[in-house]
């Protein structure tokens, strides 16, 4: 198979900066490329959201709910010295909006495909360290789709995928993903010299 | 930026977002959005088992008897 000719490093990260940074400048809102994808399996699994309730009727419950909990002195003088959130509030997007985002992704990589060549289909493992580790056959599939598995599963628990924390996350400086990225990133390093030792 | 303590899901929150329409309704954000307290919240530890989260379930698990708007006033 010919040697993946590939574009400058300096490329690819001023593209990994300026999209997640254009989304947030154009929509205000993080990228979310894991979550958009959550939010139409979730869609899948469990259907649509009931309609929401009046919005004026919401409020006179939680009116009374927080009579409830917190009586009446905590109601009529609202806490004077809770921190201020910068963290804005965003309107909801539609599955379709999730959807048309998700289908321009995999456009965008067809077409940058498509520009640079074609698209050749290679079914079988090429990696070296990874054949030289699991083989080119059931096995080496096998651990690729064990693998893609935990991926998945880590990003859910950690709300979040490694562009999700590792641009959008860290650029708002959240400590979740300060250490979500320390996370992956030292996971990652720790298992490449494993599999370099094997 | 939003302080440490701070719930990392106000921002998609739909009840956080009727707690701002009413200074009265403020306590619930000090108790549990803008405080470590969030990870006590009912709807935080509902929305980490991947379930969706009713909007009428209150931070401390109570929830709301509010009827649903009728569709097409949304």
């Amino acid at each position: 198979m010919p040697e993946a000719s590939y574009l400058p490093f300096w490329l690819g990260g001023l593209a990994l900066v300026s999209v997640p940074l254009l989304h947030w400048l154009v929509l205000s809102r993080a990228l979310a490329v894991s979550g958009r994808f959550s939010f139409l399996v979730d869609r899948v699994r469990h259907g649509a959201a009931e309609p929401a309730p009046d919005e004026a009727a919401m409020v006179e419950a939680i009116r009374a709910a927080t009579l409830a909990q917190f009586g009446t002195d905590a109601v009529e003088a609202p806490p004077a010295d809770m921190p201020e959130s910068t963290v804005a509030s965003t309107p909801k997007e539609s599955a379709g909006s999730h959807a048309a985002f998700l289908v321009g992704l995999l456009l965008g990589g067809v077409v940058s495909t498509l520009l640079r060549g074609g698209i050749s289909w290679s079914p079988s493992l090429t990696g070296t360290i990874w054949t030289d580790t699991f083989g080119s056959g059931a096995a080496g599939y096998a651990a690729l789709f064990g693998g893609g598995l935990l991926v998945g599963f880590g990003t859910r628990m950690s709300g979040g995928c490694t562009s999700c924390h590792g641009l959008c996350g860290l650029s708002q400086r959240q400590p979740g993903s300060f250490v979500a990225t320390c996370s992956f990133f030292g996971a990652g390093i720790v298992a490449s010299f494993l599999l370099g030792a094997l | 930026m939003a302080d440490d303590s701070t719930c990392s899901h106000v921002s998609s929150c739909e009840m956080y977002k009727l707690l701002k329409l009413s200074g009265s309704l403020k306590i619930w954000q000090s108790r549990y959005c803008m405080s470590a307290s969030h990870t006590e919240c009912a709807r935080y530890k509902l929305s980490l088992t991947g379930k969706p989260v009713p909007i009428n379930l209150m931070p401390n698990g109570a929830t709301l008897n509010v009827p649903a708007q009728p569709s097409g006033k949304r």
